[in-house]
């Protein structure tokens, strides 16, 4: 059998790899966006480091190509799932890197010293300032949610959808679950996620703030 | 992605790997989802062919890149055998880069040559002669 890289190669230059590139990189745009990437008007990209997902699948399609990550089976289907394994680790390596989460405590900031004192060996537990923000990020994918079903609502199909991906993920669950065929769940899974990527962020902060006053 | 979340934080990631593992649908709706997200297809695809050729080169694209590496060092000098003459030629690299208008490294200006190893004479030599055949060729061009 040959080696990764060839495979690849062979694979990406066939007839399919710029289709299959696309599709690495809907999946990319999309892991970032939950991640909470966003790309505004201007085009300038909100990511830590700079990366953006286009420069995610670069990286992972020249490390598969220069064996750097390999891949195992053969075909289509086998080298999409390795890949979305793929631009996930990369992505998580950006997003969970100490320098794109830690918030600071002030107290620790303010130092210049160097200096310690028991307030630096508290416990594991998320600082103060952390848990606002995992609270903050909870109330927008709380809100993003209610806006989301109140768009749907009307829409009886999507509705059992939305209900079965509350329990699971697997399109063929959704599909057993809930009757409807499995062509049709694909289809009604990427409107849901098109419908739930159009709720701007802007948007979703303001609904948010309105409940919360 | 985390261990503790809400229910819509569930539903989202649910959502999200429920999308990854389903059917793409047509090329025209994986258009249509990067416009949304405000990727360009088209430079993008632009990029990957690029990528393909950097780093999965067929044999006519190797070819032809040996071809022009094979021209590029053809096309530059040799450096001279003899140890004065390359001192020479160095100096003749830099006033013709000056002449050009560029700002030459500054280690041609101050290396102390006599305590130069050849090798690195040689390679100084070459180094400039490059440099000097692109600014030439820059040059060219702008007088079209």
């Amino acid at each position: 059998m040959p080696d990764s890289p060839e495979r690849a190669a062979r694979l990406l230059r066939g007839p399919d790899g710029k289709r299959i590139y696309l599709q690495l990189l809907r999946i990319a745009a999309w892991i970032a966006w939950r991640y909470g990437w966003r790309r505004d008007e201007k085009g300038e990209t909100l990511l830590p480091f700079g990366a953006t997902p286009e420069s995610i699948v670069h990286t992972v399609i020249e490390k598969v190509l220069e064996g750097q990550r390999t891949w195992q089976g053969d075909g289509e289907a086998s080298f999409i799932i390795a890949a979305i394994g793929m631009i996930r680790s990369e992505t998580s390596h950006i997003f969970e890197k100490p320098e794109a989460k830690v918030v600071e405590p002030i107290i620790q900031a303010e130092r210049t010293d160097g200096s310690d004192d028991e307030r630096d060996f508290a416990s594991n537990d998320p600082s103060p300032e952390a848990q606002l923000l995992e609270q903050e990020r909870e109330t927008l994918d709380r809100t993003r949610y209610d806006l989301l079903l109140t768009e749907i609502q009307d829409d009886e199909e999507l509705s059992d959808v939305v209900i079965a991906l509350h329990d699971t993920h697997s399109p063929a669950e959704i599909a057993e679950r809930t009757g409807i065929d499995i062509k049709r769940v694909y289809q009604d899974i990427r409107t849901l996620k098109r419908k739930a990527a159009a709720i701007r962020l802007p948007l979703v902060a303001r609904a948010a703030k309105e409940r919360q006053s | 992605m985390k261990e503790k979340q809400s229910p819509a934080g569930v539903f989202l990631d649910n959502l999200l790997k429920a999308a990854c593992e389903s059917e793409p649908g047509s090329i025209e709706e994986i258009r249509q989802d990067l416009h949304d997200h405000r990727i360009d297809p088209e430079a993008e695809l632009a990029a990957f062919q690029q990528l393909l050729k950097t780093h999965a080169p067929t044999w006519q694209e190797r070819a032809e890149m040996e071809r022009r590496e094979a021209v590029r060092k053809l096309a530059e000098p040799s450096p001279p055998k003899d140890r004065a003459a390359i001192i020479e030629g160095i100096k003749q690299l830099v006033a013709g880069m000056q002449a050009l208008g560029s700002s030459v490294p500054a280690g041609a200006f101050h290396r102390n040559f006599e305590s130069a190893e050849q090798q690195d004479l040689e390679s100084l030599f070459q180094d400039l002669s490059h440099q000097l055949q692109q600014l030439k060729s820059g040059t060219k061009r702008q007088d079209g």
